[in-house]
């Protein structure tokens, strides 16, 4: 049992840990279609979609703090959209009773878009004025589509280090109870 | 406490979202000696050599990468370089134009700014559009006529880039022979029907310069008594009322002399290059000066 928890805490810790030394060290200083991708969003993601609803929220404040710290943002603001991020993607997989690919890769890309738009509309109140078009077609759309795209080799990788459980109906019957 | 499994992880979750506005707000709300703001500067500290190996690390990666997309898009820019490259040649041929352009009318200027016009006399810059076709005459074509003040008899005088001498590509031109209103017809000085009075520097030779169908300028009528050394100036000397004294005209080439001649012959190689001219500036003399036709 001891054993046992203490994968599991070293699990949430490969989880935590790994996506801040990869998209500090790495991810960041590679730029597709003009962004880079979101680690920390995928890492959230995929957590609500395989352990759940509050596994997802718990992992996706932890995430949201690291990232704001690494980007210099004020903390909380990508604490509360990983939160809602992940309670969303909990909600709509439950909906959709299964994940498949396509799914999965619908519900990365299409949360991705709604995080960065939220994450754009907060920096439009808070920072500098741009345009609206603008942010849609150089940072929301290309990120929600990196996003997704990234989402399902980094979920097969995570599952084979069996740092994450595979999507299967045990997991959809939790998510049910939670409804 | 939520009693049910369900109701702690509604709970749970509406504590993540109240501590994520609390930390926003805080954010936002506290000065920058306050502890979040310590947190966050901590955070950073601790995350800065990792960011700064990363960039290291991933340099290669990151090279590689633009290296393949640089690959990917080569032909276009190749295309789209080659396209820049014939703009560019373009813009230095115009540049290296501009910048002869600019050196002739310099030359025009400095033959502006001698001091051997009558008073009045007005200058004109005028480009040259056409030539004499064949060698039997030589003449030039100005964009310049009756409508700009020009009127036949004007002397006319130019420069040509020419290395070597102080006044080398400076000098007499010939003068204004027929007139449109927008345009005028210019007789050379090595017209066969040329001839201007001249002298030469620093002798007291003087005579007449001829054209000939040769191109060449002879200066005839020079007592030979008279010495004459080559590399001279000659320059008008402002008899006949065509030509204010004092333009330059050429150097002595050559100096020769027949014993069946009373005069020597002295053959003049013109300071303007004829065939490379361009601009030319007309002298519009005060009408009071006595310019006319035929000297």
């Amino acid at each position: 049992m001891f054993v046992r928890n203490l994968k599991e805490v070293g699990r949430y810790l490969v989880l935590i840990l790994g996506p801040v030394v990869l998209q500090v060290a790495f991810v960041s200083h590679v730029t597709v279609l003009g962004v880079t991708a979101d680690l920390f969003f995928i890492t959230t993601i995929l957590v609500a979609l395989t352990r759940g609803r509050l596994a997802g929220a718990a992992l996706g404040f932890v995430c949201g703090l690291a990232a704001d710290i690494a980007y210099m943002q004020p903390l909380g603001v990508r604490s509360l959209i990983y939160v809602l991020v992940a309670y969303a993607a909990a909600v709509v997989m439950t909906r959709l009773g299964t994940v498949g690919p396509g799914a999965m890769l619908l519900v990365a890309g299409g949360l991705s878009f709604a995080s960065q738009l939220l994450y754009g509309v907060v920096q439009y109140v808070t920072g500098p004025r741009g345009g609206f078009l603008e942010l849609i077609a150089f940072q929301v759309l290309p990120g929600a589509t990196l996003d997704a795209l990234i989402t399902l080799p980094a979920y097969w990788v995570l599952v084979r280090l069996r740092i994450l459980p595979p999507i299967g109906p045990e997991v959809f019957a939790t998510q049910g109870e939670e409804t | 406490m939520p009693r049910t499994n369900t109701a702690w992880r509604r709970f749970a979750f509406v504590v993540l979202i109240l501590a994520s506005l609390a930390l926003l707000t805080v954010s936002f709300r506290e000065a920058e000696s306050g502890p979040v703001y310590a947190i966050q500067k901590a955070g950073e500290s601790l995350l800065a050599p990792l960011q700064s190996w990363g960039a290291k690390v991933a340099q290669p990666f990151v090279d590689g990468y633009e290296w393949f997309k640089a690959l990917l898009s080569a032909r276009d820019r190749a295309a789209e370089l080659e396209a820049q490259v014939q703009e560019l040649q373009g813009q230095a041929m115009k540049l290296e134009e501009a910048a002869e352009e600019n050196q002739r009318l310099r030359g025009l200027l400095d033959l502006r700014s001698q001091d051997i016009y009558p008073d009045g006399t007005d200058f004109l810059i005028a480009r040259v559009i056409g030539k004499s076709p064949t060698r039997w005459e030589s003449w030039v074509l100005i964009d310049k006529g009756e409508k700009d003040g020009i009127r036949p008899g004007l002397p006319v005088v130019g420069a040509t880039p020419l290395a070597g001498e102080s006044l080398a590509g400076k000098g007499l031109v010939g003068k204004v022979l027929e007139t449109t209103a927008r345009t005028a017809k210019v007789q050379l000085i090595t017209d066969p029907e040329s001839s201007v009075a001249a002298k030469v520097q620093g002798s007291r030779a003087e005579g007449i310069v001829e054209g000939s169908v040769s191109g060449r300028l002879i200066m005839d009528y020079v007592d030979r008594d008279i010495p004459v050394d080559p590399k001279l100036v000659v320059i008008t000397s402002g008899y006949g009322g065509v030509y204010p004294k004092g333009i330059p005209i050429g150097i002595v080439a050559s100096v020769g002399e027949e014993d069946v001649n009373i005069y020597k012959e002295i053959e003049v190689e013109p300071f303007v290059d004829f065939r490379v001219l361009e601009e030319v500036m007309v002298l519009i003399l005060p009408l009071s000066s006595g310019s006319q036709l035929g000297e």
